[in-house]
Parts: structure tokens; C-alpha cells; sequence
């Protein structure tokens, strides 16, 4: 193993443990990404970014306002409560700008949707089993 | 209220209890090829001295906004946008011209890459902080918009007829700015000593540029209107030209927000002079209660016309301070009481320039969005 893979899985290990308590980002498995910032996943969810590298199109799936998952996300990515985030979409909404990404209610339902669609990200509970879909290291 | 916006509101009403989630087509289809939103805000308001804004002194609950926006994106750059609006403003005579449900928004919008995009159609016009979210009572601290700067029932329209192009400039860079500018027409109710009328602009050009900082939440802007009218009751020949300009702060911070605008108009052959500015403050107690205060004030300057040759300094004033809960993000219960002094009282109405008189108001409202 060389330098740069050991630094990978460190980097991976550091970053695993840090989300690992609260929410896990997830994207479909044929997806060659293994490595997003904060930010870029930050304007995923926010719209601002329409498709991954590959050029497939990026659909951000969300949680319901009622989620841990989405609670613990939405603070760590977007430094913000949901309350805040569902403002900014009703401005969005009402301003008649743009909707916010689909909403899904459980861990499962966005697991569904990831494995299904190859430009999907979405995240799950820390607890939730990723099998079948991959995980995404988030710096 | 005729059998139409009974429909509206049951329409209204039945999502707000269900829904939990935005409207997505089939679960294992990731396009929102169609999706409906509304709001509803219903209120109670009593007038302690004369009716002011519609609000009499022995109440009303005729006093509601609701609407209904469907969005159908049948591409990533492609969107319809139709929205149905329902709105009642107590006794306010300038419902007149006002049907129960009117056609609010009908565009369509093509996005030409990642930060441009282009509408044609009625679209709303992107005026100063609130404009294109007036109504919603959720993302506001008190039932209406300042009064001053946004008016409401005359002297104004939310959206023009025609066509408006949106800019994200610099959108990487933690100082980013977003440019809106648009033209055509619209109608507007005029309300004077003759009485209503109905005059119509056009030539309409309109600009609002956004200026957003390095620090979260601070965003300056600036923006201006020109248009120009006919079938106006201030001059003889029914002809005259509209000039605004506004300038805007904003800081929305976790807890505390803090805004302030400024507008100043003029009515060219009318030689109407109007300047208005409001600054609003409101903190966060808990994370559903938040108590706000807001000073709106603004001034008519009727100098430079023959005949009258004065200046209303209080020619609406407006002391607030209010109290709103959130059930939900989306379910806000809001108190207000407003000490106010103006020339805009419906009874008793002596002539323009007699000094302002005080009427204090209180609205209690439910807001509901989806």
C-alpha cells in the first residue's frame, strides 16, 4: 500500500467517524465519485448544481423536516436549522423560482431512490446500511 | 365569496392537513414534472378608532390572502408557472375592481444555462426584499408587507405583463451578485378625491440588483421602476409618468433579522412627490417564538402642484410590534398591533392635507403554507 492509499483510507477513516454518528452521504453505486467538500454538497442540495462530472444529471434527495438525519445534515452542511432551510425553499417556491428537492420520509425510501436513479445523492441515518448504494466521503 | 373561491380554499385547505412532503410524481421517479403549492392566511383585524385599510371598528374576518401555484417543468430549462390568487381586504374600497379569484402569475420561464434565465408572460416583479412573496404569510412577521414601500390595493401591482430577465453574476464568489430586469404593462387602481379609477401602465422598465457580502446573511440591493400611465385622475389629459427608486438592507441572521428599505416616487406632470422608508428588527426567543417591531413611515409632497402646494409628512405612519408562533415552518400563528397616524382613513375622510389623524388596529392571523 502506498503513501497516497494509506492517506486515502485515513482520510476516509476521519471522515466516516465524523458523519458516522449522525447521517451517512450516499450516492448510486455506478457513480465514480468517492470524494465531495462540504460545499459542493451544500449546493447539491440547494439546486446550484445541475450535473455531476460525468455529465448525468445531480437529483439531491432530501429528508422529511421531521428527520434526526436531516436535522444533523442541515446543520453540519448547511450550517443552518431545517426551519431556516424550509424558509429559504418557501421563498424560493413562492417566488416562483424553483422547488426543493424530492423529499423522502425514511432511510429506506431514499436508499430506493439512490440504487435506482445514477445521478442521485441523498443521505441516510448513521445507522442505516448502505449496501447497494455508495458511500461518499464528505471533507 | 363566490362558489370559486370556496373551490380555492377547500383546495387549499385539504393539502395543508396531508401534506408532509413537496409533491413528487411516482417514488421511483426522480422529475417533478408537475408540482402545486399554496398558502393561506386568514385573519381577524379591529380598528380602535376609524376604519383604516379596510379594518372596521367592529372587526372583520373578511380578511385573507390565499393562493394556488402550479409549477409544470416539463425539462430541467423548461417551467409553466401558474398561479390563482385569492385575496379580501375587509370594507377596503378598492376591492372594486378586485374578482374573488383572479389569474396572479402565468409564465414561462427557459433557464439559458446555470445562471440566466428568461420569463415572458405575467410574471411578479422583482421589487425590493418582499414583492414576489408579499402574500406568504409564513416568511412574513406581520400580516402585510410594510405598507409604505409595497402598498397594497392601489398605487401598485405586483406583477407586470411582459417580460423580465434574472442574472446570477459571480456566483462563486463570496461577494456574488444576482440582477433582475423587466418590461411591459400593467393596470392599477387609482384612488383620489375623484374617487377609483383604473389607469394602465406601459412602457414599463424595471431593474432590482442584489449585492450579496461575505457575511452570511447581508445582502444590499437596489432597484428602480419607470413607466408610463394613461387613464390617471390626476392630471386633466389623463396622461403622466411613474418614476421609482428603492434601495434595500437586509441581514437575516439564526436569531435576529434586520431589514430596512427606502422608495422614493414621482408622478411627473402630477408633480406627486412620494418618500417612504420603514425599518423593521426581530429576534428569535425560541425556536417558534419570536417577537418583532417595525417603524414604516412616509412622506407626500404635493408642492410643486397648482392648487395645493403642501407636504404631508405623516402621510401614513406606522408603529408595530407583534408576536408570531411556529407551530411548524410552515404553520405560523402571528399577533400584531399597529399605532398609526395617516391620511388613509375611510370614514369620516376629510380632504388631502387636513393633519394626519391616529387610528390603532390590531390583526390576529393563521398562516399556512404548503
Amino acid at each position: 500500500m502506498n503513501l497516497r492509499s494509506v492517506s486515502f483510507a485515513l482520510l476516509l477513516l476521519t471522515a466516516s467517524f465524523a458523519q458516522a454518528a449522525e447521517y451517512q452521504v450516499v450516492v448510486n453505486s455506478s457513480n465514480p465519485i468517492n470524494l465531495m467538500t462540504k460545499e459542493q454538497v451544500r449546493k447539491a442540495f440547494m439546486k446550484k448544481l445541475a450535473k455531476w462530472d460525468t455529465g448525468t444529471p445531480m437529483v439531491p434527495i432530501d429528508q422529511g423536516a421531521d428527520s434526526s438525519a436531516r436535522a444533523a445534515f442541515s446543520r453540519t452542511i448547511h450550517g443552518k436549522p431545517v426551519s431556516a432551510m424550509v424558509s429559504y425553499w418557501q421563498q424560493q417556491i413562492f417566488a416562483g423560482r424553483d422547488v426543493p428537492p424530492i423529499e423522502k420520509t425514511s432511510d429506506a425510501a431514499v436508499l430506493a431512490l439512490v440504487k435506482a436513479n445514477p445521478g442521485a445523492i441523498g443521505y441516510v441515518s448513521g445507522s442505516a446500511s448502505v449496501e447497494g448504494v455508495k458511500l461518499i466521503v464528505v471533507q | 365569496m363566490n362558489k370559486l373561491a370556496t373551490v380555492l380554499l377547500a383546495l387549499l385547505a385539504a393539502p395543508v392537513i396531508a401534506q408532509e412532503t413537496n409533491p413528487v410524481v411516482a417514488d421511483d421517479t426522480p422529475a417533478q414534472t408537475v408540482t402545486v403549492h399554496g398558502y393561506l392566511t386568514q385573519a381577524y383585524a379591529t380598528s380602535n378608532g376609524e376604519q383604516i385599510l379596510g379594518i372596521p371598528t367592529e372587526g372583520t374576518t373578511d380578511y385573507r390572502r390565499a393562493a394556488v401555484l402550479i409549477r409544470f417543468t416539463p425539462t430541467k430549462k423548461d417551467s409553466l408557472v401558474i398561479q390563482f390568487a385569492h385575496r379580501r381586504l375587509g370594507l377596503s374600497p378598492t376591492l372594486k375592481f378586485e374578482p374573488d379569484v383572479t389569474l396572479d402569475w402565468a409564465f414561462y420561464e427557459r433557464r439559458l444555462g446555470e445562471n440566466t434565465s428568461v420569463r415572458v408572460g405575467r410574471l411578479p416583479q422583482p421589487m425590493g426584499i418582499q414583492n414576489e412573496t408579499r402574500y406568504v404569510g409564513t416568511l412574513l412577521p406581520f400580516y402585510r408587507t410594510p405598507f409604505n414601500f409595497y402598498q397594497e390595493g392601489a398605487f401598485t401591482s405586483e406583477t407586470v405583463d411582459g417580460i423580465g430577465v434574472n442574472q446570477v453574476i459571480a456566483p462563486s464568489s463570496p461577494w456574488n451578485a444576482e440582477v433582475s430586469a423587466y418590461a411591459g404593462g400593467f393596470s392599477m387602481v387609482e384612488q383620489s378625491e375623484n374617487g377609483l379609477v383604473q389607469p394602465n401602465a406601459n412602457k414599463t422598465l424595471g431593474t432590482q440588483i442584489w449585492l450579496n457580502t461575505p457575511i452570511s446573511g447581508l445582502r444590499l440591493g437596489w432597484g428602480g421602476q419607470r413607466f408610463d400611465v394613461t387613464g390617471t385622475a390626476l392630471v386633466s389629459d389623463g396622461k403622466d409618468s411613474w418614476k421609482s427608486d428603492y434601495a434595500s438592507i437586509e441581514y437575516a441572521g439564526s436569531r435576529v433579522k434586520v431589514r430596512s428599505e427606502y422608495r422614493k416616487t414621482r408622478i411627473h406632470d402630477a408633480d406627486v412627490n412620494f418618500e417612504s422608508y420603514y425599518v423593521y428588527g426581530g429576534v428569535n426567543l425560541t425556536s417558534r417564538l419570536a417577537v418583532h417591531g417595525q417603524f414604516d413611515t412616509s412622506k407626500l409632497d404635493l408642492s410643486e402642484r397648482s392648487g395645493q402646494g403642501f407636504t404631508i409628512p405623516k402621510y401614513y405612519q406606522d408603529w408595530t410590534a407583534g408576536l408570531t408562533y411556529s407551530v411548524r415552518p410552515d404553520v405560523v400563528l402571528k399577533s400584531e398591533y399597529h399605532w398609526t397616524k395617516s391620511q388613509l382613513l375611510e370614514t369620516n375622510v376629510l380632504p388631502l392635507g387636513a393633519p394626519s389623524r391616529a387610528a390603532n388596529y390590531a390583526i390576529f392571523s393563521m398562516s399556512v403554507s404548503f
